[in-house]
């Protein structure tokens, strides 16, 4: 497969996934923009890393995904977010946007200081870590922090892939990833667990 | 055997197991008691790399374990530190056992340990990053009990972890460029803010400090104490790697100068932030402000006591963080769950020992004479006096607040309402109970036989404290060997 000619495509996967995990309060959205956000970050990551390896961030984003799915079906907690729809959502978007027009701007500097990462790299790896941090910063719920996370967690994966590609830290960030999500899953169903307090 | 294998791996296997054995709380706690002081026991009498002749059988414990192309080295020189690392360990676990923590933590603190300490073995060391994510991951559960709603701070906490984790990796990387060409100035200032950035949302480090007290309110108080003294003393034994690994920061007054600001500013903002709490465990996570203050301070004096006082506060400090997070874990239980000053008035006067434990931590911490942290707050005042005499002055100013704080806590804790009586007729009656009890060979009830149980234990507990601070001579000989973990730091 010729990444190259795919790294366009992937930065608009990557666009397209992280702002619908800005924008979206519905967390069945969230995560299937998460799972396919995951693509864009296999396909970044596999230009500079064989496909084989590269594809370990697809399988471990996938299952992060998945466990912080499984951690929601079953409980019907209302968005209280969701009252500042549309208007809140048009906000995001406009951040979105400013976010994208930083990265782009800022490309030619990072791309000096980092001659290592290409382009696109740059591109993805800001996008994802900008409006991540944007995410992050407008929520405070279990689910939305943890994807948020992840997203950060990712822009910087597709960056770093240009400088390490040690199996062990391939397998650390891999853990990671998972415990991020477990943690949020946990974090999510924490308080209708049995108690595990001493008697 | 590898040194990695008993000292990182058995312990996690251990962990494992006794997570799927939690119900029996009491008995598996034992068990990692004993797990914990076998290891140090080993740690102290079984050198590394060294073959040892028993009859025909020859022991060998090998220093590397090799783990998908990368290693975990522990040499012998880190043998004392492991050691006193499980000691501690078993303490906490031990503590554990009367603090009520919930059936987490025997588990999840032996794999925080183990994990912690494959984070100082780690080859490249830049992994080590990974390794105490995946700790600060592990412990959220811990943090953040089962049944429980999750706060604000457990969410600070993660998060802040998890930022650090980038830096440093990507501080790596750049490193290996600095090394390669030092005079690249532009270089180096974008490694050392990266780093600092790094370390800042690890230790933490103001700004990012404001899970401290919050995950102290929202948190049992033993646990975060455990938090508080072991996330810390390892990110910066993670620094101090740094800095004995790179020459162009080691050799840099600039980066001792910088450290050396950082220790003051938390020092005196966690001193003055503590000096108006209301909550004694917002106290305890601004105290844990100040001791990282005081390790950073303690590192940036460029001289041979440097790291030797580093090393006894680190020590010092776990012992007080145990006394401390077990007298507000009781405190907690007998003041119907909280430890806001509005519920505690007057609680010395019906548990001297208790409220007595919780001041004599405080103070100690703050540096009071004759108690556990006293020599090494001398120490690090005196010498940063005659760097310049200002640095005193900010010390003293974060230290008065500290104390400020633990004047308080005695006014709250010691002056009751009008139908509390006085401290020695409470004291008196719980004896007059049990003797009087045991006289007519009844049982005495649960709670005055626990009340005096606890009295003694905390009573001995203050001996401890003050025998660290009165004999501190005949504790130093056991942190003597630390420092050569860092061996050129030593001058």
């Amino acid at each position: 497969v010729d990444f190259e000619a795919l790294s366009i495509p992937s930065i608009i996967i990557l666009l397209i996934s992280s702002s619908v995990l800005l924008i979206t309060r519905d967390w069945r959205i969230s995560i299937g923009a998460l799972a396919f956000q995951y693509i864009g970050v296999f396909a970044l990551t596999a230009l500079v890393w064989p496909p084989d390896l590269a594809v370990v961030k697809l399988v471990a984003g996938w299952m992060a995904a998945s466990i912080l799915g499984i951690s929601r079906a079953g409980t019907f907690a209302i968005a209280s977010e969701e009252e500042t729809w549309p208007s809140g959502q048009i906000f995001r978007l406009l951040t979105a946007v400013l976010v994208m027009v930083a990265v782009v701007s800022l490309t030619p500097t990072i791309s000096k200081t980092l001659p290592a990462i290409q382009i696109v790299q740059v591109w993805g790896s800001f996008y994802l870590i900008g409006v991540g941090l944007l995410t992050l910063g407008l929520t405070s719920r279990p689910l939305r922090t943890v994807s948020s996370l992840l997203t950060i967690l990712s822009g910087f994966e597709v960056m770093y892939a240009a400088f390490e590609s040690a199996i062990l830290v391939v397998g650390l960030l891999a853990l990671v990833n998972l415990g991020i999500s477990m943690v949020g899953a946990y974090l999510v169903v924490a308080e209708e667990i049995p108690s595990e307090e001493a008697t | 055997m590898s040194a990695p294998t008993i000292w990182i791996l058995l312990p996690l296997i251990s962990s494992v197991v006794v997570f799927f054995f939690r119900r029996w709380r009491v008995t598996v706690t034992i068990a990692a008691i004993l797990l914990t002081l076998m290891l140090a026991f080993i740690a102290w009498f079984i050198p590394i790399g060294t073959a040892l002749q028993a009859g025909s059988i020859a022991l060998k414990i090998s220093q590397t374990l090799r783990f998908f192309g990368r290693s975990f080295i522990l040499n012998d020189v880190e043998r004392p530190l492991i050691g006193a690392m499980y000691v501690l360990t078993a303490c906490w676990l031990a503590g554990s056992l009367l603090a009520r923590t919930n059936r987490l933590f025997a588990p999840l603190s032996l794999a925080i340990v183990a994990l912690l300490i494959a984070a100082l073995a780690v080859e490249p060391f830049l992994y080590a990053a990974l390794l105490i994510e995946v700790a600060a991951l592990i412990s959220v559960p811990l943090v953040s009990p089962p049944g429980r709603k999750p706060g604000r701070g457990v969410y600070r906490f993660f998060i802040f972890q998890t930022f650090g984790m980038p830096f440093i990796l990507f501080v790596g990387w750049m490193l290996a460029g600095v090394e390669a060409s030092p005079s690249d100035l532009a270089l180096v200032v974008r490694a050392a803010v990266l780093m600092a950035l790094g370390f800042a949302f690890l230790l933490p480090v103001f700004p990012f400090h404001s899970w401290l007290p919050m995950l102290a309110v929202e948190s049992n108080p033993y646990i975060a104490a455990f938090i508080f003294a072991v996330f810390p003393s390892f990110t910066i034994l993670f620094g101090v790697g740094f800095l004995n690994r790179y020459a162009w920061l080691r050799d840099s007054p600039t980066v001792y100068e910088l450290i050396r600001i950082i220790g003051l500013l938390m020092v005196l903002l966690g001193g003055i932030w503590s000096s108006y709490q209301k909550h004694l465990g917002r106290i305890l996570g601004y105290a844990t402000m100040i001791e990282i203050g005081f390790s950073l301070l303690a590192l940036s004096l460029v001289n041979p006591q440097g790291l030797e006082i580093f090393f006894t506060l680190l020590m010092v400090r776990a012992i007080v963080y145990i006394l401390w997070g077990l007298s507000l874990a009781r405190m907690q239980h007998v003041s119907n769950n909280s430890l806001d000053f509005t519920g505690l008035h007057g609680l010395g006067l019906k548990y001297p020992f208790l409220a007595g434990t919780t001041l004599i931590a405080h103070f100690s911490l703050a540096g009071l004479p004759l108690l556990a942290a006293f020599p090494t707050r001398l120490a690090i005042w005196t010498s940063l006096a005659k760097v310049n005499p200002q640095y005193g002055w900010i010390l003293l100013v974060g230290v008065s607040g500290f104390v400020l704080a633990g004047v308080r806590t005695l006014g709250v804790l010691f002056i009751g309402t009008d139908e509390q009586d006085s401290l020695t007729e409470h004291f008196q009656e719980d004896i007059v109970t049990l003797s009087s009890a045991l006289r007519e060979r009844n049982i005495p009830s649960a709670d005055t036989f626990s009340t005096l149980i606890w009295d003694i234990f905390l009573g001995f507990t203050w001996l401890i404290i003050l025998f660290l601070g009165t004999f501190p001579q005949l504790f130093a000989p056991l942190v003597a060997d630390f420092p050569a973990i860092f061996e050129r730091l030593i001058p």
